[in-house]
């Protein structure tokens, strides 16, 4: 694929380096040139420098042929911007942008916008861990959203058969967790003392 | 009217000084506390310190109840950011938004806001104009300059001197408004004979105005 990277700070440099390392052809772009330092020193691809929201600048990039767009300046509204021209002038297929803020997140997802919010992540993340409430992620596929949790096993489940196992809610095993290794829950796997269940559901 | 600024600098300030005369209620919002502190204290008008990209923030300034958003700082992806929330999430009817970078004014309008204005560009053209020592005189641009307004004064050795409009060869895509002859004004046809020192004014889509300009030299 080809990839575009608007932003070469810490999330940017790692982005980059780890796509051009996976075979993609990688272009950066940032305003400041010494940014680019934080690169893998065999970093392949392209570093562009300027404003992301210059048209001019996103054209040397090779926006013409990109295929993704990745927007991570550290400016919240730049990263609006870029992912709105490289979407809906450019049409570039497949574009995220990060936004700190999780009321202009909000919106913009609203707006159509793939937007990645790392304050709610780490919001999450962290009240998760600190008060020892199931850790939940979600995935959107389409129009739906699926979330995962994590949840101790129930003694008395030790020994059964996934098969067996009738929840209370509608929400299903998905896989197990055994020494911190996942597998999936076959309808014959026994679930073990000390394992951990991976729960399936439907968000609405 | 209602009126919402963003921004306090050199145009934000000119602008509510320009508006303040016509009786409209105007809030401003600016990030910079010193920039605050000299309109508010020079001006009568309501003066938020904070970002005008914040939706609460718009939100405890009423910004859903105004009239007219217009969006004038230096950063351009704050003034889009600005307009669209206020078009989209305050359903504001009209936003303008100033855009620094000419280039972007496409952009902008493509993004949803209503008017975008560029000094940059504006500034050029004016000069463009002055220096413009041809018999075609450019003194609007229209639909994001596809369509030009030009002032045209006929010289003895141009070819459309002593000839009657019909029988001119003008492009398909340009149009003779009016003729100014000494102090009256002609709205011509087909008819019309154009003499030596009439100044014509000219509708064309951009693509033909070489022709004119050729034309008319």
């Amino acid at each position: 694929m080809y990839i575009i990277i608007a932003g070469c700070g810490k999330v940017g440099s790692g982005l980059a380096s780890k796509l051009s390392r996976e075979g993609h052809d990688v272009a950066v772009i940032d305003s400041d040139e010494s940014a680019f330092e934080k690169l893998d020193d065999d970093f392949g691809g392209l570093r562009v420098v300027g404003v992301p929201i210059d048209q001019d600048i996103l054209k040397k990039a090779g926006i013409d042929q990109a295929d993704a767009l990745a927007a991570v300046t550290p400016d919240d509204n730049m990263n609006i911007m870029v992912s709105q021209v490289a979407k809906d002038i450019c049409g570039i297929p497949r574009v995220v942008a990060r936004i700190y803020n999780p009321a202009r997140e909000d919106i913009f997802h609203q707006f159509g916008l793939e937007t990645i919010c790392p304050t709610n992540l780490t919001v999450e993340t962290i009240a998760a861990f600190l008060t020892g409430k199931p850790f939940e992620t979600t995935c959107t596929i389409g129009s739906n959203t699926i979330s995962f949790t994590v949840e101790d096993v129930d003694p008395e489940l030790v020994g059964s058969q996934i098969i067996d196992i009738r929840r209370k809610d509608d929400r299903f095993i998905f896989g197990i967790i055994k020494d911190g290794r996942f597998t999936f829950a076959h309808p014959y796997t026994v679930v073990e003392k000390g394992s951990k269940l991976v729960i399936a559901g439907k968000v609405d | 009217m209602n009126v919402f600024i963003i921004g306090a600098g050199k145009v934000g300030y000119y602008l509510v000084k320009t508006l303040l005369p016509n009786k409209h209620k105007i809030t401003v919002i600016e990030k910079n506390q010193e920039y605050c502190s000299k309109l508010a204290s020079d001006l009568e008008v309501a003066v938020v310190h904070g970002d005008g990209t914040d939706i609460n923030l718009l939100s405890e300034a009423g910004a859903q109840h105004a009239d007219v958003f217009i969006a004038v700082t230096g950063q351009d992806q704050d003034n889009l950011i600005a307009c669209q929330l206020a078009k989209r999430n305050f359903h504001v009817r009209r936003t303008i938004a100033r855009v620094n970078n000419p280039k972007n004014i496409a952009v902008f309008e493509k993004l949803g806001v209503d008017i975008s204005v560029s000094s940059t560009s504006i500034i050029a053209e004016m000069i463009e104009k002055e220096i413009d020592f041809s018999a075609v005189k450019t003194l609007a641009k229209l639909k994001q300059g596809d369509l030009m307004l030009s002032e045209v004064v006929v010289s003895k050795k141009s070819q459309a001197c002593d000839r009657k409009i019909m029988d001119m060869k003008l492009p398909k895509e340009a149009m003779i408004m009016s003729v100014i002859r000494g102090n009256e004004t002609i709205v011509p046809n087909g008819q019309t004979v154009l003499r030596e020192r009439d100044t014509l004014f000219i509708i064309c889509k951009q693509s033909c105005q070489k022709a004119i300009v050729d034309y008319f030299s």
